[in-house]
């Protein structure tokens, strides 16, 4: 790597018609916070990494989905695979089950990444534990696409408790939220259906923020970042 | 499509096919139908769909959680519980109407939704589907009994006497004795048990050698006969065995090889038992023709016992062979008409009673022709009447007395409440039993209705049916305006409703201490039958059979003729699972008629469902039409 990529920022080269999917991306106009949940387009996102460290593991897949008039749309559904130079540890593969062949034969990840963008347009994003969803992806994005990739997230560890504050008092972590609602994750630890766990997950938030008359995009936003504030899950 | 999308599809496609009729749909029809899925939430008390929402537009598939459906006018009314699997409301998505159902989520439910487009193109590209929209509850009986003649052909196949495994046949205890016993020890023996063979053992019941009337007939012949002499020296030793596994036919044919009579069954190379020639014939005997003449010919207990159990045999492979339970029923009952009505005639020669003029009647599920394996008798005497009916009554209890104890004895146990020809209160003459019926229509208390569930199901079967015959005609006349009493009857027919619970799939109780099981004959088929029975009283039919009735009821009109044909389809279905549950039941429940339905298979419950809704159906119709 070049010693002085800190001066030049990383040299990204993009193909044309890379470029032209990016710009198109950023032309793309941002959510109107103000309108209901209910009918906005979210992502839901998961994604997988080669370890828990976010400075010096590295991004693996994603996956996501897309929930919108309180419906998940199992066929609006977005994964990838990025090719990895050198595949992560064992005891890595034996959590998230990509091989190391496919994590070698995966995608270009400036290609799945330029997907990405493409599926998720300005869509606010969803994930839980979502700040780690969120580093992994921008990091990848700096990298390969020198994007900074700021985008709205709508963490669920911080809303589930915000919503249902009787609930938080025993239920912690995806696992127990997920299992409260006899939500079903049949493969468990693969970014897709991990998602769309996830996903459910918000649809009962989703539920309970309309009864509780929380509307708005935004209302969801700030009922997570106060939550967090409270810093109580 | 990558990895983990179609992997995600399958997991998907996977978990529908659990249930039906997804199960029967192929692979196009499914990835299809998972294309055009969406998934939604609905918290429970939740309304999913109902009239106001205007035609339906999408099936509702339910992913995990439970959803009640109930018609919207008048509420309360065809309630059905779905659960993990199912499918609502399905006539109203193909129709492209509203649906005239509410269904609301009675937990947190998730939802797959599939557009009403998506629904029809399904129903276009897959017959098991299309099948399953136009007529689901049929479609679904259908199958089971389909499912019900793959299961027993194969069963079938053994259940032929001569395929029966040895280790079946096998039914007394062996004889044996020890090398060093007496000849005449071994003879006694023989001869106290009656059979023709003694197996000679070691205490560890190895098999060393056999003795048999034919030995004897050898050693007599020989001249060499010592009383005293032990057996070991006498015996036919190395016996030739088989296995438990064996068939009969194998134990044929090597009895027809070797010149013997009898095989010795070994079972890990210990004895086990022994067959006989002649046990082989009698395995030829469960025949119904075979079983008709036993009847017949039979002039004492013992055969009419054989018979009895005959019967019953005849019972399990004919259900083995797919035989419907209408069929089945009517052949068990009509079995058990000839052998009733045969004790009947033995124990009246017996009796010198041939100058009284009475009839024997049969009540209840014997007179409904309904008859399962597990039936209490329930039977009764009209005699003429005369000036001395006192004096006639106690001539003919001690026949009657007679007959209740052979019919005991032929495994129709005694009615626990009494209601028997040899109890004085049911041996009565024409105008006596008129005079009891006429109380209790007058006075229907609830003792009253009881017996009226029992009695006026009656039906001659042996002596002068004449009687029989008058005493219905005179109850036809009696009940048939009599509306406090119809209404009485009606309402009491409600009392058993069938267990299609509020908050789990099926009600269970946990009465009698059998938790989460509940009870095919009181809460199966009596709101069936007692609901047929009113009807017909209500109409003037004399016919005694629920399916007869149901079917007399639509030829007059006071029942559409789809309707009653629906009702009589869930009806056999749950006779049917009760026969099964009788042949292969759990004998650790005191109730022969109780069935846990988790013990049931994903269709047979389902199917079972729909019976009981038809039930339901039956009861809803009664109780508007008599305002209860």
């Amino acid at each position: 790597m070049n010693p002085f990529s800190w001066l030049f920022g990383n040299r990204v080269l993009l193909q044309g018609k890379q470029r032209e999917q990016l710009q198109s991306w950023r032309a793309v106009a941002e959510p109107d916070l103000s309108l209901p949940h209910a009918e906005v387009r979210h992502v839901v996102v998961d994604v997988e990494s080669s370890g828990l460290n976010t400075s010096t593991d590295h991004l693996i897949a994603i996956g996501a989905v897309a929930v919108k008039n309180l419906r998940i749309e199992l066929q609006d559904s977005f994964y990838a695979v990025l090719r990895q130079k050198d595949p992560s540890t064992h005891e890595n593969i034996l959590i998230h089950r990509i091989g190391g062949t496919e994590q070698t034969e995966g995608e270009e990840p400036v290609d799945a990444l330029l997907r990405f963008l493409a599926f998720a347009g300005k869509a606010p994003l969803v994930g839980f534990h979502s700040p780690f969803d969120e580093i992994m992806i921008r990091r990848a994005m700096r990298q390969y696409l020198n994007e900074s990739f700021r985008r709205k997230w709508i963490d669920l560890a911080w809303l589930a408790p915000a919503i249902l504050p009787v609930l938080a008092v025993e239920t912690q972590g995806l696992d127990e939220w997920v299992a409260r609602f006899g939500i079903v994750n049949t493969l468990r630890h693969n970014a897709l259906a991990d998602a769309i766990a996830t996903a459910q997950l918000f649809l009962v938030l989703q539920d309970h923020a309309r009864h509780a008359g929380k509307e708005p995009v935004r209302d969801l936003l700030d009922l997570a970042r106060g939550q967090q504030w409270l810093g109580q899950r | 499509m990558t990895n983990a999308h179609s992997s995600l599809r399958d997991a998907t496609i996977e978990d529908l096919r659990r249930h039906a009729p997804f199960d029967q749909m192929d692979r196009d029809a499914m990835r299809y139908l998972a294309s055009g899925l969406k998934l939604a939430y609905f918290s429970k008390g939740a309304t999913i769909a109902s009239p106001e929402t205007g035609i339906a537009g999408k099936l509702h598939i339910i992913q995990r959680g439970q959803v009640r459906g109930e018609l919207a006018d008048p509420p309360g009314r065809d309630v059905v519980e779905y659960a993990d699997g199912e499918c609502f409301p399905v006539a109203a998505v193909t129709a492209k109407r509203a649906s005239t159902h509410i269904y609301v989520a009675l937990e947190d439910t998730f939802c797959f939704e599939v557009d009403a487009d998506v629904v029809a193109e399904l129903a276009r590209r897959s017959a098991p589907f299309q099948a399953f929209c136009s007529g689901r509850a049929n479609a679904l009986l259908q199958r089971s009994f389909a499912a019900l003649r793959t299961l027993y052909s194969e069963q079938s196949a053994s259940s032929h006497a001569i395929n029966m495994r040895l280790g079946d046949i096998l039914r007394r205890p062996v004889l044996q004795c020890l090398p060093d016993d007496t000849l005449q020890r071994a003879l006694q023996a023989m001869h106290a048990r009656k059979v023709g063979a003694i197996i000679i053992a070691q205490t560890d019941g190895v098999p060393l050698g056999i003795f048999t009337e034919r030995d004897l007939l050898r050693c007599a012949a020989s001249g060499t006969l010592d009383l005293n002499a032990t057996i070991e020296t006498l015996m036919t030793g190395s016996p030739i065995c088989l296995p438990m596994s064996a068939s009969a036919a194998e134990a044929a044919v090597k009895m027809v090889a070797s010149g013997i009579r009898h095989i010795v069954v070994v079972d890990d190379g210990k004895l086990a038992g022994v067959v006989s020639e002649r046990d082989l014939f009698a395995l030829q005997r469960t025949t119904m023709r075979g079983i008709i003449g036993a009847i017949d010919t039979a002039v004492s207990a013992p055969a009419l016992v054989q018979a009895a159990a005959d019967v019953r045999k005849l019972a399990v492979n004919m259900l083995a062979q797919g035989v419907g339970a209408e069929q089945l029923t009517q052949l068990i009952t009509s079995l058990n008409d000839k052998l009733a009505a045969r004790i009947v005639a033995l124990e009246a020669a017996r009796h010198g009673i041939e100058d009284i003029d009475w009839c024997w009647i049969a009540l209840g599920s014997e007179g409904r022709h309904e008859q399962t394996l597990s039936t209490d008798q329930d039977n009764a005497i009209i005699f003429a009447s005369g000036e001395s009916a006192p004096v006639t009554r106690d001539r003919l209890l001690p026949f009657a007395s007679a007959v209740n104890a052979t019919l005991d004895a032929c495994g129709f146990p005694l009615c626990k409440g009494g209601i028997m020809a040899g109890n004085p209160k049911w041996c009565l003459s024409l105008v006596q039993w008129q005079e009891c019926f006429a109380n209790w229509i007058q006075d229907p208390l609830p003792k009253a209705l009881l017996h009226s569930t029992i009695f006026y199901d009656f039906r001659p079967l042996s002596g002068n049916a004449e009687l029989a015959q008058a005493l219905r005609a005179w109850l036809i006349a009696r009940v048939k305006d009599d509306a406090r009493f119809l209404r009485a009857m009606a309402q009491s027919a409600l009392d058993s409703p069938p267990p299609l619970g509020l908050f789990s799939s099926f009600q269970t109780s946990s009465k009698d201490g059998s938790p989460g099981t509940l009870d095919l004959k009181v809460q199966g088929t009596r709101p069936f039958v007692d609901a047929a029975r009113v009807m017909a009283l209500a109409s003037g039919i004399g016919l005694t059979g629920t399916t007869e009735r149901l079917r007399a009821c639509a030829d007059a009109k006071a029942i559409p003729r789809d309707e009653a044909e629906a009702l009589i389809e869930a009806f056999h279905f749950i006779l049917l699972v009760r026969f099964r549950h009788h042949l292969n039941g759990n004998p650790a429940l005191a109730n022969p008629n109780r069935i846990d339905p988790a013990s049931l298979n994903e269709l047979d419950r389902r199917i079972l469902k729909e019976a009981f809704r038809q039930a339901r159906k039956l009861q809803t119709r009664m109780s508007l039409e008599y305002q209860l």
